[in-house]
């Protein structure tokens, strides 16, 4: 359902993606771990185009797409096919928590405002934050900032939504309530695709464990079976390096 | 010293009260038009489309780099000479024109300022839902640009206000060109230009006020 | 989109009202005598109480009721007079312009009706200077765009004299002593000192002779509002209403050309 192949991506004379080829199912999600600087979020970037891979195939859904010559209609079908959570949140600064979520459906989806709003608290509801429509992102707590930036994903219906280290910015406090809503998409069978540093969250959650490194895929396997046998000595190296400062979840 | 004469200048309060509208109506059209033009060049300068932006910079460049008096005249009196059409532009709209050209070369710069100004990923988070680069620059861009540069455009108005006065070269007797003629029949100078910098002052403080309400409305969005 | 819309429709009317104006303008072109003027200089042209008034704008009325012309008045500041002159917008200007050469070579000149003479003009008290000879070493100021200028620049000992233009007040700013002397006309300028409260006095007799007329363009068009205006200047003289105007608004009569001994008194500049 979603297929990319040899996805290559330079930043000047480094090349941070070195032919990637990915796939996953429908309902499938995928944690992608790895050591900073090796190119996972920049692949996430690559399949919505906020950066545009220098080569390679997508196809998501019906779409597919050739990243080198790619046309804006492709580039906005790409987009309006998968829906993207930031690290920072990203919310639109001068809209409420409402409007966040709704803004996708009026102008992409052309929906009325009052259609879109109706649906928007629907999302708001799942989230836990109905309480919270009008208020403008300034007000809330990072954990519920993030919150909306997930509504704002689901509201966008996509094929797959793109998780960028959704908990990377923010306090420890508010981790817990963020990784709790993505298990709940995770239970809905959401197609997803997590990059993240969360070790526990991917060995509940994955169906797969992509391991990354130097802009290549070293190994990718179900949790179960990365995390305990590794069959790559990089792979070892760096699940010894960020257990060792977890030590429950290494028994 | 002889005193202040009150009578006088009493007098002249509701004569110079009359040509308020005319001040304050150029700086309002001025000010209208010099927006959608300055907004239209700032757009064209950040999303930096060829040919389009090499002009609005020559553009900016020159209507910042000279007297607006100069290009009233240049304007007013200069070009007439060669395009004899223009003469049919009459001083007010001169002066709208005038006024609309030279502050929205400022006013661009301000604007382009306040658009680069605003979070790369506010930028990001519009193209990840999909919105074209149209819809992200009039929804999402623009709005918050708009805060950021209204302090700065409230004072390009109150400048402008001040600009009009300027309209008398050209022929349009407005607030400052009826207050000169008033003085020099007179000879009572202070008087009269303590009168109408009173009612400029008392102008621009409402007008300060009106825009307190307004960046306080428009800053609702970044309160705790 | 609704600013779009509003900014739309405002445009359409805008333009719909230009080509009104601009229809109006060439329509009442044919018989409107559009003058010129600063409404700036007391009290050739003047404005008191939002009224528009002078010497100039009753000669320029008394004209129109010979020649059956509309007489329209347009003031704008004194450095705009020129322009609007020169770029069709007035036909001709009425604010004590004196004929030179250098004009004379631009613009057609109705015949004199004003005859003056130059003359320096101090702050009262100030005993230190008589006349043009005495301005070395001292600041004169004098109107943007006005003839004295040159006058002075034509003066020997030019390089002596720190000359400044301005657009307007050039008598406040004596009477405050920024400045040692202004030059203007010797009519208006013994009027001010009489009308008005400003510490000023005459610095001598006027040093150069100057006569005034009315300007218009140099082509078919001003050529002949100028003869319309001349034949009603010959008139208006005849019958006395010059004069009359003059006397009403400065005692005397300076639409004549001066009898022998004041040319002797006024030709004193040599």
């Amino acid at each position: 359902m979603i297929a990319l192949k040899g996805i290559t991506k330079r930043f000047g004379e480094h090349t941070v993606l070195d032919g990637i080829d990915l796939s996953l199912e429908r309902g499938e999600i995928i944690v992608v771990i790895g050591p900073s600087g090796t190119g996972k979020s920049t692949l996430l970037r690559c399949i919505n185009f906020l950066e545009r891979p220098d080569a390679g195939q997508l196809k998501v859904g019906d779409l597919s797409v050739d990243a080198a010559r790619a046309k804006n209609e492709d580039i906005l079908g790409l987009r309006r096919r998968t829906a993207f959570v930031f690290q920072n949140y990203a919310l639109f600064a001068h809209k409420t928590a409402l409007e966040n979520i709704a803004e996708r459906m009026i102008v992409v989806e052309g929906l009325s405002k009052n259609d879109a709003h109706a649906r928007a608290r629907e999302i708001l509801e799942r989230i836990g934050l109905a309480d919270k429509a009008d208020a403008y992102p300034a007000a809330l707590s990072g954990g519920q900032q993030q919150r909306i930036g997930i509504g704002r994903a689901m509201a966008a219906k996509a094929e797959v939504i793109l998780f960028d280290e959704p908990t990377s910015a923010l306090d420890p406090e508010w981790v817990e309530e963020v990784l709790a809503l993505m298990k709940q998409l995770a239970a809905e069978q959401q197609t997803m695709i997590v990059v993240t540093h969360e070790m526990q969250f991917a060995r509940e959650v994955a169906d797969r464990v992509v391991f990354m490194d130097g802009g290549r895929i070293v190994e990718q396997a179900p949790p179960s079976e990365l995390f305990t046998n590794p069959k790559d000595e990089r792979t070892r190296s760096f699940l010894r390096k960020v257990l060792a400062g977890n030590a429950p979840a290494a028994t | 010293m002889q005193a202040l004469n009150l009578d006088y200048m009493l007098g002249l309060v509701p004569i110079l009260l009359g040509y308020l509208p005319l001040t304050l109506g150029m700086a309002a059209a001025g000010m209208v038009c010099a927006l959608i033009l300055s907004c239209a060049l700032a757009v064209i300068r950040v999303s930096r489309l060829p040919v389009l932006n090499q002009a609005a910079q020559v553009f900016i460049s020159f209507f910042r780099g000279t007297p607006l008096l100069v290009q009233l005249f240049l304007f007013y009196y200069g070009l007439p000479q060669f395009l004899s059409f223009l003469v049919s532009i009459n001083g007010v709209t001169a002066t709208i024109m005038g006024l609309t050209l030279h502050f929205s070369a400022y006013m661009a710069e301000s604007i382009r300022a306040a658009i680069t100004g605003i979070d790369r990923s506010q930028t990001e988070a519009a193209q990840s839902i999909g919105m074209t680069n149209a819809q992200t620059m009039r929804r999402i861009i623009l709005p918050q640009a708009t805060r950021v540069a209204t302090p700065t455009l409230m004072n390009y108005f109150i400048d402008m206000i001040k600009s009009t006065s300027l309209a008398f070269t050209l022929g349009v007797t407005e607030l400052m060109g009826a207050t000169q003629k008033e003085a020099a029949s007179s000879f009572l100078y202070f008087e009269a230009f303590l009168v109408v910098a009173v009612i400029y002052w008392i102008i621009v403080e409402a007008l300060s006020w009106c825009q307190k309400r307004l960046e306080k409305r428009l800053n609702r969005a970044y309160q705790r | 989109m609704t600013a779009f819309k509003t900014l739309a429709r405002t445009l359409a009317i805008t333009s719909l009202g230009m080509t009104t104006l601009m229809g109006a303008a060439t329509a009442a072109q044919a018989d409107t005598l559009r003058v010129g003027m600063s409404g700036s200089y007391y009290p050739f042209t003047f404005v008191e109480r939002d009224k528009l008034q002078g010497f100039e704008v009753d000669v320029l009325n008394a004209i129109g009721e010979q020649t059956g012309d509309d007489i329209k008045f347009v003031t704008a500041s004194f450095s705009g007079l020129a322009g609007m002159l020169d770029s069709g917008r007035v036909d001709t200007i009425a604010n004590q312009i004196t004929i030179t050469p250098e004009r004379q070579e631009k613009y057609a000149f109705s015949e004199p009706y004003v005859y003056d003479g130059a003359q320096v003009v101090v702050r009262k008290g100030n005993d230190s200077i008589h006349g043009v000879e005495d301005l070395k070493g001292k600041t004169v100021i004098m109107n943007l765009g006005s003839n004295y200028e040159t006058l002075l620049k034509s003066l020997p000992y030019a390089d002596e004299i720190n000359l400044k233009t301005y657009e307007s007040n050039i008598e406040q700013d004596v009477a405050l002593g920024r400045a040692d002397a202004f030059v203007m006309d010797r009519t208006s300028a013994s009027q001010v000192i009489k009308d008005k409260p400003l510490p000023l006095q005459l610095a001598g007799q006027p040093f150069s002779r100057i006569e005034n007329a009315l300007p218009f363009r140099n082509d078919d068009a001003g050529r002949a509002q100028r003869d319309r205006v001349n034949e009603a200047l010959d008139t208006l003289r005849d019958n006395g209403t010059l004069k009359e105007i003059s006397e009403k608004w400065f005692g005397n009569d300076i639409t004549s050309l001066p009898s022998a001994e004041q040319s002797e008194k006024t030709g004193s500049d040599t």
